[in-house]
């Protein structure tokens, strides 16, 4: 198949979305645990930020994620006709 | 096309009369359990009924929902709804690692076994933005299958087998056996259990064939479909 512009555009804002997704992933998992010792001294909610973190703020976020990444693709594919299934 | 659409519109009214009755026995199910206990059945058999009828729910549905065809095998032909789907993914998140693994991991690691809670839910973003569009646009439904097709020959597809296998064994050896140990069986360890069961049988009925599989480690990391399997 020929690749042509569009599909070269389409695949740039592929590859945006999925950075952005990946820089958001990283500093809820590796950044929030790494520095865990220093965020435990601020207080969410009465909880350690690391450990609220780590038992629910991260995976809020992964929900978040996951939610952005399927509304979004699902958009670049309408727009872009390469969308497969109902719309 | 319009044939198409109406023919996934009554499959998905199918797979809602199915949910409703699976409710509504599972609710019923468990009224006459609880009156019978108020009657006095001993604890150990209503133990025993939940276990086995769960369990035999599970084997039945497996054994009506058999298949041998393979896109049928991993994603039940694409032709599972999304919210159908989505509730798979749910029960497959909500497995006995995750309910008994996090909990011993947890009591005995402290917030060190919070990484246990992270890695289940954020390994699946990886999966879902890096690795399962991939494999479903190239028609692959494991690791190893896309790297046999990608590379080419069975020897890519033996060590993506045999790395797949690696990791796996790796991630399961820590987290299950912990909380087992220290608990044992209890009418809350039942229920958790039978909780697990009914849960997998509701995510859809080759789906959850394919959980199934995956727990007893026949097939390996199937690409979750996409939101758009309407």
């Amino acid at each position: 198949m020929q690749l042509t512009e569009k599909h070269k555009e389409y695949w740039d804002r592929n590859l945006k979305l999925t950075l952005v997704l990946t820089i958001a992933w990283f500093i809820v998992t590796f950044v929030m645990s790494f520095f865990a010792r220093e965020l435990a001294t601020i207080s969410f909610f009465g909880w350690p930020l690391s450990f609220y973190m780590g038992a629910q703020g991260s995976l809020i976020t992964y929900l978040v994620i996951i939610w952005v990444y399927a509304k979004k693709m699902r958009q670049l594919g309408v727009e872009y006709g390469v969308h497969e299934g109902d719309v | 096309m319009s044939s198409q659409a109406s023919s996934n519109r009554a499959f998905f009214n199918e797979l809602k009369t199915y949910y409703t009755w699976y409710t509504g026995g599972f609710i019923v199910f468990l009224i006459a359990l609880a009156i019978l206990e108020q009657l006095g059945l001993p604890k150990v058999w209503i133990g025993h009924v939940f276990l086995f009828a769960t369990i035999g729910l599970y084997a039945g549905i497996g054994i009506m929902a058999r298949t041998a065809d393979i896109a049928e095998y991993y994603v039940a032909e694409r032709r599972v709804p999304a919210i159908f789907n989505g509730m798979a993914t749910g029960a497959d998140w909500m497995s006995a690692a995750s309910f008994i693994g996090m909990a011993g991991g947890l009591y005995l690691l402290g917030f060190d076994g919070l990484a246990f809670i992270m890695g289940w839910t954020g390994g699946y973003c990886l999966v879902a933005f890096l690795l399962a569009p991939y494999l479903r646009k190239f028609g692959q439904f494991t690791i190893p299958d896309f790297l046999g097709a990608r590379y080419g020959g069975n020897l890519a597809r033996f060590i993506g087998v045999l790395s797949t296998r690696r990791l796996d064994a790796e991630t399961q050896k820590d987290s299950t056996p912990a909380a087992i140990d220290d608990v044992g069986p209890t009418p809350l360890s039942r229920a958790v259990a039978a909780t697990l069961t009914s849960h997998a049988s509701q995510a859809g009925r080759r789906s959850a064939q394919h959980a199934c599989a995956r727990h007893t480690g026949r097939a390996r990391r199937a690409a979750p479909t996409n939101e758009d399997d309407a």
